[in-house]
């Protein structure tokens, strides 16, 4: 495995008038966990666009196998080991939960078109292996009794853990994580934070922004803090959470943590 | 020469007032409507049918064509577009929805006002033009002074009076112009019921220049949405380049090659523009974010 | 797209179906096995929507420019050229391709409206052209179109060309299931749901809509051939407007996404008008007040299935 490590250097991005992201930077190393929290509006989402390739026409770098991604679009940089998560859960219509697990493992199918119509033994090798690898993912993930249903019927919480699943069985190198903890209850964020942790354990590094403060700082390895558009601290999760800077622009009265 | 620029010129603002029936109808409700060309037709045809078939006098025939063909715009936008609107349905049912409604329309007119082409009397008697040599049809000139004036109305009522702010805070989104109080579904049926009213009078003004009948309402409605895309979708500006743009070309086409390479030479310049300068003549592009 | 098993409702459909295509050779009158070739062929193109709309969601309307090229393709290479049929079919084959290879990109990369108006204008422009061009005939058609032969065997026996058509119709839509089925059909559904999503997953949003417009166009010009070799005549009248509607009925009659509901609504739309007989003048308006019902109360069709 070639150089894994994200970096995204002094990345500056502006809509406009507006001033989303100002020279940002920062480290996601395979098996860690990079938390980016920050106020609304602070250019946490805006960041995991720009890395993963839907936000373009910015300033600056991103790093990853030794390339620049700057220029490639979204899709290359999902099959280039990059996977996230989107800030609203959007299951494929008309398809089972299975079925959309399987759509996320669309980067490792090899079989072409002949391959398919003509049925060929590699395909229906494949196809199994497939298939078998969504089912045990599903079950890992608690949607096991979910499979044969349609996902757009699944409920909220179950449907950010096929979101998750779906991008975890890209089996990324990199994954960024957009908001994964809004709206689950604190049972649900255990069974979130356990998946994430067996993620970062296993070698992939995790790129988590989230207004859930508690959650982010229990998992994180190193934090980076966002406001207005730039990065106001970084460093391991106590330090930043005693920086004064960090402390007036955010963190304020506890009591403000919450989703 | 002067005949066809004349005649281009026309025709294209008949095309003009139909694409700005396209970007009013899409800018308040987010629908293109595929029906629109019949309009041309039902009002140029409904007032030869009042005039030949009741004691109307010649303005009030018209008015009552003009009258019908609104009263078309309304019943598709309450009885097809609306029911679809509500449900959200995907644009490709409405638009399927409004193309079988304008094809029921035209076999309708079809079986109710007869196959042949019908004509109307100029709206202003004897009427012609010198032109260097020629003499031109004085309601050429009719079709051009009136479609100005209307789009200068219409420009006018968008900009300045509160029921033109409305329509334009409909552009924005639906959700935007139900919090600023303004009633989505009311704007639709006056958008289709005003673009019906001035694609019906546009029918009753081309009319006595050339000649209506039951089929002509399709050829209309794809020269228009040509025109709309050609000048840049969902302005003002853009309907009047591209359809006065189009008019002229199929002029000369209908002059210098066949009138029936017309829409093939439309597609073609449509397909050429889409890929190369989507945004039109006049740069302006209404670009729908994926849903 | 629950995929792998029909529901009951299809399995039993698609029984029947196939007992009265094996049944009708035998039992049918010349007008049954006419009537069921014409809507094997109709059924394929409509097959080739439910593949390109129904999974890919890309709402063209202009499957009948690729039945034209077909069709007109294989008359003008055989009366003309004098060329065998088989082979105008594939060259007819080979135009298609190239039309959707050269179009699709511009075309595809329109959203939503823009793409159904600029198929809807391209439908019609192929209309117009048949009209007009001396290379159709314009409005008097082609006529003549020899039978297709293999060997010394003719498919002018009725029967023999009804197999033939049943059978094209039969692998386009084991090939729609396949595919359907598949993780090509997969990322179809994605990108029709949402394409930035699709993006994230890893799927060439282009070369996917691509592949679905080339295997539409395949599909619809095979069927648009076969009919002419059928009925030895084209004509421009069998791809205006009406036509256009029509397929977009079959679809949404049968159920938009479901896999009997093709040949079901093309059954519909060629038997219907055969029991209007007397009315032909209120056929056009009778069926397209019917889609315009069909639309707006019963989206589903028969064998579709609607969400919320």
């Amino acid at each position: 495995m070639t150089d894994a490590r994200l970096e995204v250097q002094e990345v500056t991005k502006r809509f406009g008038g507006i001033t989303a992201i100002s020279s940002a930077s920062l480290t996601v190393s395979p098996g860690r966990l990079h938390g980016l929290i920050g106020p609304n509006g602070a250019g946490k989402s805006t960041m995991i666009g720009v890395i993963s390739g839907f936000i373009k026409d910015f300033s600056g770098r991103i790093r990853f196998d030794g390339r620049d991604l700057r220029m490639w679009d979204p899709a290359t940089i999902a099959r280039a080991g990059i996977s996230r998560t989107f800030q609203q859960a959007t299951p494929i219509a008309g398809l089972t939960s299975l079925e959309n697990v399987m759509a996320g493992m669309h980067v490792h199918h090899r079989a072409h078109l002949g391959s398919v119509l003509f049925r060929t033994p590699f395909m229906r090798r494949e196809a199994r292996a497939m298939r078998a690898s969504a089912e045990r993912m599903l079950a890992e993930f608690g949607l096991a009794e979910d499979a044969e249903a349609d996902a757009i019927d699944l409920p909220f919480g179950k449907l950010r853990f096929l979101e998750l699943a779906r991008a975890i069985v890209m089996r990324p190198r990199v994954l960024l994580l957009d908001e994964p903890a809004a709206g689950l209850n604190p049972h649900e964020t255990e069974r979130l934070a356990a998946i994430i942790r067996a993620q970062v354990q296993a070698g992939v590094g995790v790129l988590l922004v989230d207004h859930d403060v508690p959650f982010v700082f229990g998992l994180s390895d190193q934090v980076t803090v966002m406001n207005f558009g730039s990065v106001i601290a970084s460093g391991p999760p106590d330090r930043v959470y005693r920086d004064p800077a960090v402390r007036e622009a955010y963190l304020g009265a506890p009591e403000q943590e919450a989703a | 020469m002067a005949l066809i620029l004349a005649i281009g010129l026309a025709t294209g603002c008949v095309y003009a007032v139909v694409a700005l029936g396209y970007s009013l109808e899409y800018r308040t409700t987010g629908v293109v409507n595929f029906s629109e060309g019949n309009y041309v037709m039902i009002g140029g045809f409904s007032t030869w049918w009042f005039l030949r078939h009741t004691p109307l006098p010649y303005p009030l025939a018209i008015l009552a064509g003009v009258l019908l063909t609104t009263l078309t715009g309304i019943v598709l936008w309450t009885f097809v577009v609306l029911p679809l609107w509500r449900r959200r349905s995907p644009p490709y049912v409405v638009l399927l929805g409004t193309i079988v409604f304008g094809a029921i329309l035209s076999i309708l007119a079809l079986l109710l006002l007869g196959p042949m082409p019908q004509t109307l009397p100029p709206w202003v008697p004897s009427f012609s033009i010198a032109l260097g040599e020629s003499r031109i049809d004085g309601q050429y000139l009719v079709v051009v002074v009136l479609t100005f004036a209307l789009m200068a109305l219409v420009g006018l009522t968008l900009q300045f009076t509160s029921l033109g702010r409305e329509m334009r805070a409909c552009a924005a989104s639906r959700e935007t112009s139900e919090l600023l109080g303004i009633s989505p579904e009311r704007m639709g049926l006056i958008s289709f019921a005003a673009t019906a009213g001035l694609g019906g009078l546009a029918g009753a003004m081309i009319t006595p220049a050339q000649f209506t009948s039951s089929d002509v309402g399709l050829t209309y409605g794809v020269f228009g949405f040509v025109a709309a895309v050609l000048g840049g979708f969902g302005t003002m500006r853009g309907a009047l380049v591209g359809g006065i743009f189009l008019g002229l070309v199929n002029a000369l086409v209908g002059r210098y090659i066949s009138s029936n390479y017309q829409t093939v030479i439309a597609f073609a310049m449509l397909l050429v523009l889409l890929a190369v300068r989507p945004q039109g003549i006049t740069g302006k592009h209404w670009e729908e974010a994926e849903a | 797209m629950k995929a792998a098993l029909l529901r009951p409702a299809e399995a039993a459909a698609l029984v029947l179906i196939a007992a009265i295509c094996v049944a009708a050779p035998f039992y049918g009158s010349r007008l049954v096995t006419y009537n069921l070739t014409v809507i094997a062929l109709y059924a394929t193109v409509v097959i080739s929507l439910n593949l390109l709309l129904g999974f890919a969601g890309q709402a063209s309307f202009a499957q009948t420019t690729f039945m034209a090229i077909g069709g007109y393709g294989v008359a003008i290479l055989t009366t003309r050229y004098g060329a065998n049929p088989w082979l105008a079919i594939a060259i007819a084959l080979v135009v298609s391709v190239l039309l959707a290879l050269a179009i699709g990109r511009p075309l595809l990369r329109l959203r939503g409206h823009y793409l159904s108006m600029g198929t809807v204008a391209l439908a019609l422009g192929t209309w117009s052209f048949a009209n007009a061009s001396t290379i159709t005939n314009g409005g008097w058609g082609i006529t003549g179109i020899p039978s297709l032969t293999v060997g010394g065997f003719s498919f002018r026996n009725p029967t023999a060309f009804y197999i033939l058509a049943w059978s094209v119709c039969a692998v386009s839509l084991l090939s729609w299931r396949l595919l359907g089925n598949s993780h090509i059909g997969r990322a179809w559904r994605a990108l029709s749901t949402r394409q930035d999503i699709s993006a994230s997953l890893g799927i060439d949003v282009n070369r996917y809509k691509l592949v679905a417009l080339l295997i539409a166009a395949v599909m619809a010009s095979v069927a648009g051939s076969l009919y002419v070799c059928f009925a030895h005549f084209v004509g421009p009248d069998l791809y205006d407007i009406s036509v256009v509607i029509n397929l977009m009925f079959m679809l949404f009659v049968g159920g938009l996404r479901s896999t009997v509901g093709p040949i079901v609504g093309a059954a519909f739309v060629v038997l219907v008008p055969q029991m209007m007989a007397g009315f032909e003048r209120y056929q056009n308006i009778f069926f397209f007040l019917l889609l315009l019902l069909v639309i707006l109360i019963w989206p589903a069709g028969l064998f579709g299935r609607v969400r919320r």
